[in-house]
């Protein structure tokens, strides 16, 4: 069964570059999906079941602590892997994306090269 | 030209008066008795010696009294003898020898009476002319005396003289002798005799006269001189009774009154309250002296009374002006003694509580305040030399933020707390800005991350992918090259960015007190172990050895782990930038009641002038020409922030070209106290 990575940002240009990062994954078969908000991510996480979510968290409609939770809650959806990438970099952000059940959290502006390697790493994948 | 005698008087008052002035009190009076027992004696002595003189006088009296008497028994012995010696003649007429014999003693007695007959006239004649008186019954004697008998004697003589001269003792015989011998008897008869024994009668009556008179005149003056003592020694004491009165009015004059004055001025003084009041000084006696002691004295008390009153006016005015500053502050003030009673409140703490129109002083603080409030008072109360710090909430959604210290006398022998301060300020208005400020804060980084991200993130693919894409051709190489190198720049510059950014929003949060501190009692090795596993790769490509020395049995220090690692991560960041050979040392120690950490390097090293500016905000050390910056200028400025958060101190000592030592120090938590809130 072929990998899924979901990646939410509202912000097209960052889809765009992590599109382009996670471009190798795609050659090895991952599947790469996108939303541009909260509600639309969960409902992807919801139908698409994807093993990886890089999740912004600012963003319109339900922020990336609101989506977190709730997928975290949802026993169907707990065991999906939670990567929280966002611009708010300081350690009550952190913490309160960790309480809400991320499994890792990055800040922007991030390396193209930790994110390839987290993605691949979380896959069980080589790159 | 005479002066009248009243101007004499008052002229011998005036100058007595002014010669009795500087004479001392003990002379005055010793002057007045002296006065007094002066005149008494002098009256006495007086006296005395006055009825003495009349005494002698009496005594002389008689004397002469006595010595007229004895003259007038001679007169009278001599006419007895005269007498006696004329009628012997008639007996010895007829004896010629005989009879001349006696008529020679006849002729002596009539002699001797003539003698002293005289000399009494005379003595009497002597006694008138000096105006020695004497009794008009006696003058008038004596003149009967000469009148009746004057010329008896003489008289008599003559005759007797006329017939011894006719007589003729060669014929006298027979009748011729009875013849001669009748007619002397005749003669004898008629003549003298009769007359002669009746003047020796009278004299002899005078002189009893004399002497009655003598005794009457020298019992009179005996009399009349006791009188006179009597009266002299009354009148002496009269005039020393006189005398004393004047002494005592002299001295009351010069003792009692100036010391009633004297008296009067101190009690005035007390009464009315008037420092200005001055006891009189006349003269130079001890009066004088005390009054001059008592004006010294009033001076005295009257300038340490302004004095005083002044320093109390200064007070009073201090008091006002600080009550008035503590009425008028902007901020709530409430005082608590060591008992928990209130003892001062501002009109702003009440409003803050509602509690206007409430007497607080003299209440207890658990009575009226909630319990945030009370905590901080006990807290303070128990641990007074820690002043804390914390935010309350105030009414209708309102948060104060309160400053609670602890009296502490200036005295230092009183150790104990005196009380609590509590300051409060609404800073519900400033909260409200910060909140503003962070959100604005977060939403400009989170705005700058997003472009910054795509730009640094489509850079970094492009290096990476752009080798693979383009084929080595030769000819593209060089345009390879130039491309790689440029998107190096723009990564390196979006990376300094990037930390620009986290920077100016980690210090703008410690600054705005936006931070979470997870305060936790903390071993300092577990801090450097951190901190160097970070960093030893970096020391490992730059070359330098990079360890850590840390004194056994350390205290442990309470802090937020991850705040202090950043603190050694950027101290060890900097010794590494700044060290092209050598080493970099973590030092840990113990200082009293601080733990020390240094970091120490042996690199370029700091100028004097630049120590000072290292910990300030977006100061690169150097020459900005020729040194490349290589950070922010923002990390020492956020270490300082938050080791002085942490309680500590930070501060930096180095020699140009002899290595830096930047070092920190926290107070070491000792195991009597208490966790901290």
């Amino acid at each position: 069964m072929n990998k899924t990575i979901l990646i939410v940002d509202d912000e097209v240009h960052i889809r765009i570059l992590m599109e382009q990062t996670l471009e190798e994954l795609e050659d090895q078969g991952v599947e790469l999906l996108t939303a541009t908000n909260g509600a639309e991510a969960l409902d992807l996480i919801q139908t698409r079941r994807p093993d990886l979510v890089f999740l912004d968290v600012m963003m319109p409609k339900m922020n990336g602590f609101e989506v977190c939770q709730a997928v975290k809650q949802d026993t169907a959806s707990q065991n999906t892997y939670i990567i929280m990438l966002t611009a708010k970099g300081q350690e009550l952000d952190q913490k309160q994306g960790l309480e809400a059940g991320a499994n890792l959290y990055m800040t922007k502006p991030f390396d193209p090269d930790d994110v390839l390697e987290k993605a691949a790493a979380v896959l069980a994948l080589e790159l | 030209m005479t002066t009248p005698p009243i101007y004499g008087i008052r002229n011998f008052l005036v100058r007595l008066k002014s010669w009795l002035k500087p004479l001392k009190v003990i002379h005055k009076i010793g002057l007045g008795y002296a006065l007094v027992a002066g005149v008494a004696i002098t009256g006495t002595v007086t006296g005395v010696a006055i009825a003495q003189r009349h005494q002698q006088r009496a005594y002389q009296g008689n004397e002469d009294a006595v010595e007229e008497i004895l003259r007038i028994k001679r007169i009278e012995n001599a006419i007895t003898r005269f007498i006696s010696h004329e009628r012997k003649l008639i007996i010895w007429i007829d004896d010629p020898e005989e009879f001349l014999a006696n008529y020679d003693l006849y002729r002596d007695s009539a002699e001797d009476f003539e003698h002293e007959w005289n000399a009494l006239l005379s003595e009497y004649r002597e006694d008138i002319a000096a105006g020695v008186e004497e009794t008009d019954a006696e003058l008038a004697l004596l003149d009967d005396l000469i009148e009746t008998y004057g010329d008896a004697v003489e008289n008599n003589l003559t005759e007797i003289d006329r017939f011894v001269q006719e007589l003729d003792f060669d014929t006298l015989q027979g009748e011729r002798l009875i013849q001669a011998r009748q007619a002397f008897i005749d003669l004898n008869r008629r003549a003298s005799t009769t007359t002669l024994e009746r003047f020796e009668i009278e004299l002899s009556e005078f002189a009893s006269f004399i002497e009655q008179d003598e005794i009457q005149e020298a019992q009179e003056v005996i009399e009349t001189s006791g009188r006179l003592q009597l009266q002299i020694v009354i009148l002496s004491v009269v005039l020393s009774l006189l005398a004393a009165g004047l002494l005592a009015y002299a001295i009351s004059r010069t003792i009692v009154r100036p010391l009633k004055a004297v008296q009067e001025t101190a009690l005035n003084v007390v009464q009315d309250d008037n420092f200005h009041l001055r006891a009189a000084v006349v003269n130079s006696d001890e009066i004088s002296s005390l009054a001059q002691s008592l004006n010294q004295l009033i001076e005295w008390v009257g300038e340490y009374t302004y004095a005083l009153k002044t320093t109390q006016q200064d007070l009073e005015n201090q008091a006002h002006e600080l009550n008035a500053i503590i009425d008028n502050l902007g901020d709530g003030l409430l005082v608590i003694d060591a008992r928990g009673t209130i003892t001062r409140s501002n009109p702003v703490l009440e409003q803050m509580f509602r509690l206007e129109g409430m007497t607080l002083k003299g209440m207890a603080v658990d009575a009226v305040f909630d319990q945030q409030i009370i905590e901080l008072v006990a807290q303070n109360q128990a641990y007074p030399q820690r002043s804390l710090r914390a935010e309350v909430n105030l009414l209708n959604q309102h948060t104060g933020q309160a400053l609670v210290t602890d009296i502490t006398a200036d005295e230092p022998a009183i150790k104990s707390s005196q009380g609590t301060v509590v300051l409060i300020r609404d800073i519900t208005d400033k909260k409200e800005v910060e909140q503003m400020k962070t959100d604005f804060l977060s939403t400009v980084s989170h705005e700058l991350r997003t472009p910054l991200t795509s730009i640094l993130g489509f850079a970094k693919l492009i290096q990476k992918k752009l080798p693979d894409t383009l084929a080595d051709t030769g000819k593209a190489d060089r345009t390879m090259r130039t491309v790689q190198r440029n998107l190096s720049i723009i990564l390196s510059e979006g990376e300094r960015l990037t930390l620009l950014i986290n920077d100016v929003l980690d210090i703008s949060k410690i600054e705005a007190g936006k931070i979470n501190w997870a305060l936790e009692p903390t071993s300092m090795t577990t801090v450097i172990e951190s901190a160097i596993s970070t960093m030893s790769v970096l020391a490992r490509d730059h070359g330098l050895a990079l360890t850590a020395d840390i004194a056994p049995e350390m205290p442990l220090v309470m802090c937020d782990l991850n705040r202090l690692i950043q603190v050694v991560i950027n101290l060890i960041s900097n010794a590494i930038k700044f060290t092209d050979s050598g080493s970099v040392v973590c030092r840990v120690y113990r200082q009293q009641t601080h733990i020390i950490t240094s970091v120490i390097d042996t690199g370029i090293g700091l100028s004097p002038r630049d120590i000072d500016k290292v910990f300030e905000k977006f100061t690169q050390v150097g020459e900005i020409m020729t040194d490349k910056p290589k950070g922010t200028g923002l990390g020492l400025s956020i270490c300082k922030q938050i080791i002085e958060h942490h309680g500590g101190r930070i501060w930096a000592e180095s020699k140009l070209g002899q290595g830096s030592t930047f070092s920190f120090s926290l107070p070491a938590r000792l195991p009597q106290e208490p966790p901290k809130l």
